[in-house]
């Protein structure tokens, strides 16, 4: 029982942070905060961790040269920028 | 975007993966272009999946297999790591069914497709290549469900070397300031402060900036760099007909309104010896509105909070900015 209200003062504590801070001005004591959260968590570019070529004429280059087939991901928008 | 979580994370997908050489790119130019890459890309994807497809649209984004002579070995547009993971292994039994002279190239039509004149050749080798994250803020009440919910995205901004030295002030007086130019603060008011969260969407055109300032201010100095504080606003609207639904009103286009409002705050570290950022971190946080064809905002059109983080991108990041054909380099 005692971690169940834990937990829920920890979360209410994390909406009335976050609230607060949705109501105040860029500053540095809101910087930190927003720089973090909108930075894409390591899971969230677990995509990146490929060794991508970033065009198609390298990949067609590298996969003549090193012997193995093209897989290409090709999208509306560069998929390593904005698609 | 989906695909992003989805698809390459998945540990069968990436075993498999080992056995070819990955490349991502982006397929309008691909599909559209006239030099020898983008007709080899053509003559690959008319075998493919979407192979003589014109409505809904004529696109041929998707996942293509393909022995780099240019026949396919297997294709298809789908975020299921499964599906795809199957589409990777009947790829790798077509390309061992092939023999040497079906897989290569002749020596001189790789080099030609090789020497495609790309938007990459433009990468500001010595000038600043900054990667702006795209993010909603927290909502008190959140409706939206699936991806859509916590999706980002990002794109990149590039300034050439003069262009970045101009965003430093040319002072030893700790609190001086120096307003950035204002082609440059266009420039990512333009088309880097725009609601590309869940997909992508057209760049605002120069009359649609209400208002933008940005100014960087000295923080601290010494022999070898310049910190400096980074504030300003951007608001950006945007009013017309447009459709805003993906393919379903894409025949219906209605009156509709879009916008970004923003307050921008950082620090950059700039060395003086090389004349370049070091270091540079700026948020900017504020409100969006509207929706666009492809941007996922048709039912979330309401103002609600977005955000913006502009970091130096790794050197490795020489994606061109999705909007880089309106720089006018």
């Amino acid at each position: 029982m005692k971690r169940r209200h834990r937990l829920a003062w920890s979360l209410l504590a994390a909406v009335v942070l976050v609230a607060g801070l949705r109501a105040q001005p860029l500053s540095d004591d809101t910087f930190r905060h927003w720089a973090d959260y909108l930075r894409p968590s390591e899971a969230e570019c677990a995509f990146q961790e490929i060794d991508w070529r970033l065009s198609f004429p390298d990949g067609i280059r590298d996969s003549q040269t090193l012997g193995k087939p093209l897989l290409l991901w090709a999208m509306n928008g560069h998929p390593m920028g904005c698609t | 975007m989906i695909a992003r979580r989805s698809v390459w994370s998945d540990d069968r997908v990436k075993a498999l993966l080992a056995e070819f050489i990955p490349a991502a790119d982006e397929v309008h130019s691909l599909q559209s272009g006239k030099d020898p890459a983008a007709l080899h890309f053509q003559k690959i994807a008319e075998q493919g999946h979407y192979a003589g497809r014109t409505k809904p649209t004529n696109t041929r984004q998707g996942i293509y297999a393909a022995a780099p002579s240019g026949i396919l070995l297997a294709s298809m547009n789908n975020n299921r790591p499964e599906q795809v993971a199957k589409m990777l292994e009947q790829a790798l039994a077509k390309w061992r069914s092939l023999s040497d002279d079906e897989r290569y190239l002749p020596s001189d039509q790789l080099k030609t497709i090789s020497q495609a004149r790309r938007w990459e050749r433009l990468y500001p080798q010595d000038g600043l290549a900054i990667r702006v994250n795209s993010r909603d803020l927290p909502r008190d009440n959140p409706t939206i469900k699936g991806w859509r919910a916590d999706a980002w995205n990002q794109d990149f901004l590039w300034l050439k070397r003069d262009e970045a030295i101009a965003l430093c002030p040319q002072s030893n007086e700790v609190g001086a300031a120096r307003p950035w130019p204002d082609a440059i603060a266009r420039r990512l008011a333009r088309l880097n402060l725009v609601d590309n969260v869940r997909g992508q969407i057209p760049a605002f055109a120069d009359e649609d900036i209400e208002h933008v300032t940005i100014t960087s201010t000295i923080e601290s100095i010494d022999d070898a760099s310049v910190t400096i504080r980074i504030d300003g606003r951007s608001r950006t609207v945007k009013k017309g007909r447009w459709s805003i639904d993906g393919f379903k009103d894409m025949d219906n286009p209605t009156e509709q309104e879009r916008g970004i409002d923003v307050e921008l705050f950082g620090h950059a570290v700039f060395d003086r010896s090389t004349q370049r950022f070091v270091e540079f971190e700026v948020v900017a946080i504020g409100t969006r509105w509207g929706a666009t064809q492809y941007n996922g905002r048709a039912d979330d059109r309401d103002p609600n909070g977005i955000g913006f983080l502009l970091s130096l991108a790794d050197d490795h990041e020489r994606v061109p900015p999705a909007s880089i054909w309106a720089y006018g380099w």
